[in-house]
């Protein structure tokens, strides 16, 4: 079974959030996804994040609340594990 | 803003943007020796060396920030490529400088053939731009409010531009059209209330959030707010007597209604750390509300403010360097650092030796020099108000404020030059200057 490991960056100033994903991504156990709250959706990150061969997953919440699951392209189990994960968010 | 289709792909390469920021602040410079050859500029309002002054400011500095950032923002915005977009924005920034230039010696030297230039220029650069945003906004369809404030806005300058344009026409005694004084009161209201107002009220209700932590604005003001502006400016322009007068006093209340709230929604951010780009939003929104809120009075009661005191021109200079001024400045501190971090993070992806070393946002501009940019402003402010207050010292005043305006501008341009060398320099070895984005010119 997959792991997820949860990140909240809803109350930091950019970059920050961007800086602390990077970090938390960096030490990502294999077989490890990452759920993490903000306050928006993160737009400028997410071509950063292809580039370095993250898939993500965003769902909004409310006006100021978003969920974004982030795992390894590669691992194709995580694909599913993170749908599911996303669409209990939004179900919620 | 619906995010959904944002695509950060298409944002042109830094440097773009970048070359308007540094051409910015050679025209507040000019300005500031424009003023300082000129003292007696504050007498009137027809002053040319006034006239020369003002557009040094609006169009040299502060248009030339303002089109530099939205050709960086509309390619996001509108999730589309601009196709010539970087060979446009050469046209764009020498169009727009060399026609400042030109409006301004035009002007100041009573030379009719430099205004007639000024008008080829100007005409060009504002029809490039225009249609660059005309395309990314309505290619975007639909969007939220931000997307409202800029088409709003767009419409101003479309207009703002037009009226200029028509009335330094008569300037060339051209026999089909005549000088009108209205024509001129029309053309500064559109362009400051109607232009600068609505692409700031725009800008704000995703920066202040985003940046600040704070709140976001209250969804009905961000819709109700920027729409009352345009139509009350647009009834005020081709309305005369008390119909004109209602349409100013809607205007002025949903500027002051704008003030208010944005300074609340400020206050309630989460992070109170000590930012200078918060202290000039607030400075800024507080010139706003009194601005706003004494030609607001005056309209209500006319007379109440003394005529000796040049009421029409202080209440314009508290709301173009006290208010655009100081969020331009403002914002430069925060976005320039903000961009070339976001860039250099890119560009540095796959260097993890580059990437170790990258600076943060604030060794690209540290908080020591934005404090010092915000004390030279806030004095240069001061000393335009003393200028009014202080009558009988006017040309001493003005000698004083110069000097500081000149100081403001220079630090802000080693400002920006300091922080762009530092990034040119923080580029990894394989990484051309523009390796963020493939389209780059």
């Amino acid at each position: 079974m997959p792991n997820l490991v949860t990140l909240d960056v809803s109350d930091l100033e950019p970059p920050q959030p961007m800086e602390r994903i990077l970090e938390t991504l960096r030490q990502l156990q294999p077989g490890s996804a990452l759920k993490v709250q903000h306050r928006r959706e993160p737009i400028p990150f997410y071509p950063m994040l292809k580039e370095l061969g993250y898939s993500r997953i965003s769902r909004k919440l409310a006006e100021d609340r978003f969920v974004i699951f982030i795992w390894l392209t590669e691992d194709a189990s995580l694909e599913p594990f993170c749908q599911q994960a996303a669409n209990r968010e939004t179900e919620s | 803003m619906n995010t959904a289709g944002l695509s950060l792909d298409n944002i042109p390469a830094f440097k773009v943007p970048m070359r308007f920021f540094l051409v910015a602040p050679w025209f507040g410079i000019l300005a500031s020796l424009c003023l300082l050859l000129h003292p007696e500029a504050f007498a009137s309002r027809w002053n040319p060396a006034m006239l020369s002054f003002v557009h040094l400011l609006t169009l040299g500095f502060a248009a030339m920030v303002m089109l530099g950032a939205m050709i960086q923002v509309l390619p996001v915005v509108s999730s589309q490529q601009m196709p010539t977009a970087n060979h446009t924005t050469h046209w764009i920034r020498a169009f727009l400088a060399l026609g400042c230039l030109s409006l301004s010696v035009g002007f100041l030297f009573n030379l009719n053939a430099f205004l007639g230039i000024s008008i080829v220029l100007l005409a060009l650069a504002f029809i490039l731009f225009l249609s660059f945003m005309g395309i990314a906004l309505v290619r975007t369809g639909r969007g939220g409010a931000t997307l409202l404030c800029l088409r709003l806005a767009a419409l101003s300058l479309l207009g703002t531009v037009l009226l200029g344009v028509l009335q330094l026409s008569t300037y060339l005694e051209l026999e089909w059209i005549t000088y009108l004084a209205e024509r001129t009161d029309d053309h500064a209201m559109l362009g400051l209330l109607g232009w600068g107002m609505l692409l700031i009220m725009g800008v704000s209700f995703q920066v202040i959030p985003m940046f600040h932590v704070a709140p976001a604005f209250p969804k009905w003001l961000t819709w109700t707010t920027p729409t009352a502006l345009f139509l009350s400016l647009s009834a005020a322009i081709i309305t005369d007597n008390s119909f004109h007068i209602l349409a100013l006093i809607l205007a002025l209340t949903a500027v002051i209604t704008y003030a208010f709230s944005a300074l609340s929604v400020l206050y309630r951010r989460k992070r109170k750390l000590p930012d200078y780009t918060v202290r000039f939003w607030q400075f800024a929104l507080s010139n706003l509300a009194l601005v706003a809120s004494l030609s607001l009075l005056e309209l209500l009661i006319p007379g109440i403010l003394p005529t000796h005191f040049q009421p029409e021109l202080a209440l314009g200079f508290g709301f173009g360097i006290g208010f655009v001024l100081s969020v331009i400045l403002g914002m430069l501190q925060k976005i320039v650092p903000f961009l070339m971090y976001l860039h250099l993070q890119r560009a540095c992806l796959h260097d993890p030796t580059a990437f170790m070393a990258l600076p943060n946002m604030k060794q690209l501009i540290p908080s020591k020099r934005s404090k010092w940019q915000y004390r030279l402003h806030i004095m240069t402010v001061l000393g335009i108000y003393l200028c009014f207050l202080l009558q009988q010292l006017q040309s001493y005043m003005a000698v004083i404020t110069a000097l500081l305006m000149l100081s403001n501008f220079s630090w802000l341009l080693r400002s920006l030059l300091l922080a762009n060398s530092r990034y040119n320099k923080s580029l990894p070895a394989s990484s051309a200057p523009t390796t963020v984005n493939t389209t780059a010119v």
